[in-house]
């Protein structure tokens, strides 16, 4: 499967959300999102590596609603389960499962990239 | 034989007894040419500008400047520190301002050990430094500085640069106007203070220590936010952002533009026009009023017709079922025509989608054949059937009326044609209103998109058509060209851009399909402080009929509501939120307007939040996980709408 394919399969439902926009506002959502996804996935690395759990948990949760809203269920399940972790004070398993989020992360925004590249 | 001295050196014999001796006189038993003195001159020569000796009048006694000192020993007057040197105590770097030949002035600085011989203060000695390269770089540093810092006051946008942690270290006058903060109070503390949401270009830390001296980088052109001021009032703002690396240091400059100004002129802006198009769609009702009312009549008569034959021919069921239908045929085409009429004059914001250009004005045609007397045709020839625009239907067919109103009264009282054509041209979709009627000379065509021009009588119109016509043409980012012969008909052409289908949604006619909930231009309130949900949830409900006030703030969104609340029919809220949780702003909400339905999304509930929620009266929670669809499903379904099943239950 190539990796338009799979990026479709992942984010087909996300896509169509955004299809139902008029395009430069759906294009603005995309730019919006994935400004903001890349600014709080950065925060959660950081503050995992520094073990801060009251900053991660809330960070985790965000990613996870809006990750879910978005339709994008597999970075917002992995973002849950980090979040889960945390609550239940399990730092080190938040951390272990820190990179499924960050790869999924990457994998939504470099789909969005690619399907949307006049949003920069 | 005596050895040569080095620039500027005196024969000078030394005073004090175990100082180091003169180059022309070497110590007691010391070799000549060699030992202490040789050392010493080279220790002056890397670590000043000159050695000094003085005695204990303070007159210079010796002078031994290293190569290239341009000071003299003529230019040193010990003098003026005579109170210093009196106190017989070593000293450093006290700085001394010597006149130089050439009429200038020297800076430098001196530094001196005293000496004592037989128990008596034998004078002093010591090294010293021209400091005045240095001294004028610095002078010349500090006047750039203060050429900038003034340059920075003196802008009339904010100026705000923060550090890598996001600390305030320049905030000009013109901030602190928009702000109403003094410098000092805004120097070292947070941008969040002032620009809550400035999170999404927060300083990257991995942008940090990444090398000096790197050319500044835009990360952000306009960058809509709202900015705070201390008493809690808060504005809407633009902001651009560059990211500056200056010697191993990580800065971000933001430039910042007030827009309230801009914001409440461009809302007054919308409101007139929208009451412009809306005053003029009941003028041009009022114009077709005589062609409706004819329709009318015919409807009625044909109605009041069938249903006496039927009477007449009750004994015979099949004649009766004849008359009969007609009787409902003609009530149908009544109905459609109210229909027509009623989605016409309906005042709703505007709504741009992505849909075809043809049912539109299929729609608008059929609209103004039943509004149009009989004795006008109007033919509708699409060459093209599939070209996408992004376009609000109800103003597309407030195009057609207005062209079509226009044609027909152009055409007089005769029976004429009206021909309306769909083609594509140039990655241009093109609507072309043709008629046979009286044309226009070239001063006419010159102003007939000139508010309140009119060829027409005093009081039968008010030469706002066009105009409108005009506006929200340009408003769909198309353009419109009039041709005209006088005596022989006119052409206008509507030109609006196309936009690829694969950025559209599927194909759907303009009139909503079976299943979708549209709104009406209920008013919803949607609140998240992810900035990015409040922007979709708007862009969201707002396509599909609703109007919305979004808001990424709690306290923000509850201040407006208290001016606001009996506009509001729904509030949608998320629930986890800094500063005032989704719960708490329910309760406000109740406060302010009891009642008013509110929705409560978060990603995980739990026990303790239906709890919360029961206390509260909150009657719906919403499962952030289903999605954005199901959620308006949910708006829609709290606000009564219930789904569109097309034209028949859109009157």
């Amino acid at each position: 499967m190539s990796e338009t394919d799979n990026a479709g399969e992942r984010l087909g439902e996300m896509y169509r959300l955004l299809a139902m926009l008029p395009p430069a506002t759906g294009l603005e959502m995309v730019r919006m999102y994935r400004d903001a996804l890349a600014g709080q996935v950065r925060l959660l690395g950081d503050a995992l590596q520094r073990q801060a759990a009251a900053e991660s948990a809330p960070v985790a949760h965000k990613i996870a609603g809006s990750a879910a809203m978005m339709q994008d269920q597999e970075l917002s399940q992995a973002a849950r389960a980090v979040e889960r972790a945390l609550l239940a004070g399990a730092m080190q398993e938040a951390r272990s499962l820190w990179p499924q989020v960050q790869a999924c992360a990457e994998f939504t925004l470099e789909s969005l990239r690619r399907r949307y590249p006049a949003a920069g | 034989m005596k050895e040569p001295l080095a620039p500027g050196a005196r024969r000078t014999d030394v005073l004090v007894r175990g100082a180091p001796r003169s180059a022309a006189r070497p110590a007691r038993g010391q070799p000549r040419g060699g030992g202490r003195e040789p050392c010493l001159r080279m220790l002056v020569h890397l670590a000043a500008d000159w050695y000094w000796e003085a005695d204990a009048s303070h007159r210079i006694t010796c002078f031994l400047p290293s190569s290239g000192c341009e000071v003299r020993e003529s230019m040193l007057d010990l003098q003026p520190q005579r109170e210093l040197l009196e106190r017989r105590r070593a000293f450093r770097n006290v700085p001394l301002l010597a006149a130089s030949a050439g009429g200038g002035q020297r800076h430098l600085v001196i530094s001196g050990e005293p000496v004592f011989g037989r128990r008596a203060f034998a004078g002093y000695r010591g090294v010293g430094n021209d400091i005045t390269g240095y001294r004028e770089a610095q002078l010349a540093l500090n006047a750039s500085e203060s050429q900038l810092a003034a340059v920075i006051d003196a802008a009339t946008e904010a100026v705000i640069t923060v550090d890598a942690q996001g600390r305030i270290v320049v905030f000009n006058e013109a901030a602190g106007a928009m702000f109403g903060c003094r410098r000092a109070d805004a120097l070292g503390a947070p941008l969040q203070r002032f620009l809550p949401g400035a999170l999404p270009f927060a300083p990257c830390r991995d942008e940090a220590g990444r090398g000096p001296g790197r050319a500044p980088r835009v990360l952000a052109c306009s960058l809509p936010l709202r900015g705070v001021r201390p008493n809690g009032g808060d504005f809407p703002l633009e902001a651009s952002i560059s990211l500056i690396q200056l010697q191993g240091r990580t800065l971000y400059c933001l430039v910042l533009r007030d827009l309230t100004e801009r914001v409440a002129a461009e809302e007054a802006r919308r409101t007139l026009e929208s009451q412009l198009r809306q005053s003029q769609k009941m003028e041009a009702l009022g114009t077709l009023a005589g062609g409706i009312a004819h329709d009318f009549n015919n409807i009625v008569a044909a109605i009041l017709g069938n249903a006496e034959l039927a009477r007449a021919n009750l004994q015979q069921p099949q004649l009766t079922q004849v008359f009969l239908g007609e009787i409902s045929k003609a009530g149908l085409r009544a109905r459609d025509l109210v229909q027509r009429i009623m989605a016409f004059s309906r005042n709703q914001p505007p709504l741009f989608r992505c849909q075809l250009l043809h049912p539109l004005i299929e729609e608008g045609v059929q609209l103004l054949r039943a509004m149009l007397p009989s004795g006008i045709e109007v033919v509708y020839q699409a060459e093209s059937r599939s070209l996408y625009v992004n376009a609000d239907g109800s103003q597309i067919s407030q195009v057609l009326m207005n062209l079509g109103t226009n044609a027909w009264q152009s055409l007089g009282s005769a029976p004429g044609q009206i021909i309306v054509r769909l083609r594509e041209c140039n990655g241009e979709a093109r609507m072309a209103v043709t008629d046979t009627g009286c044309g226009m000379d070239a001063a006419t065509i010159q102003r007939i998109f000139e508010p309140f021009y009119t060829t027409k009588a005093k009081g039968e119109g008010t030469g706002l058509g066009l105009p409108v016509v005009h506006g929200i043409v340009r408003s769909h980012g198309g353009h419109i060209e009039v041709t005209s012969v006088p005596g022989r008909g006119s052409t206008f052409e509507v030109s609006l851009p196309l936009v690829p289908q694969p950025e559209c949604a599927a194909p759907e006619p303009p009139a909503s399909p079976a299943g979708e909930v549209r709104g009406r231009g209920q008013h919803v309130l949607y609140l998240d402080d992810y900035p990015a949900m409040v922007f979709m949830m708007t862009a969201t409900l707002q396509a599909r009929g609703f109007r919305v006030s979004g808001f990424g703030d709690a306290r923000e969104a509850l201040a407006w509501l208290s001016q606001h609340a009996a506009e509001v029919d729904l509030v949608v809220t998320d629930y986890n939120m800094p500063g005032c949780s989704g719960l708490e702003l329910a309760g406000e909400v109740a406060r302010l307007r009891p009642g008013l339905p509110l929705i409560l999304a978060s990603g995980l509930i739990t026990e303790e939040l239906r709890q919360g929620a029961a206390k509260l009266g909150v009657e719906h929670l919403f499962d952030k996980p289903r999605g954005i669809e199901e959620l308006c499903a949910l708006v829609a379904r709290v606000l009564g709408v219930a789904p569109a099943q097309g034209m028949e239950g859109t009157a």
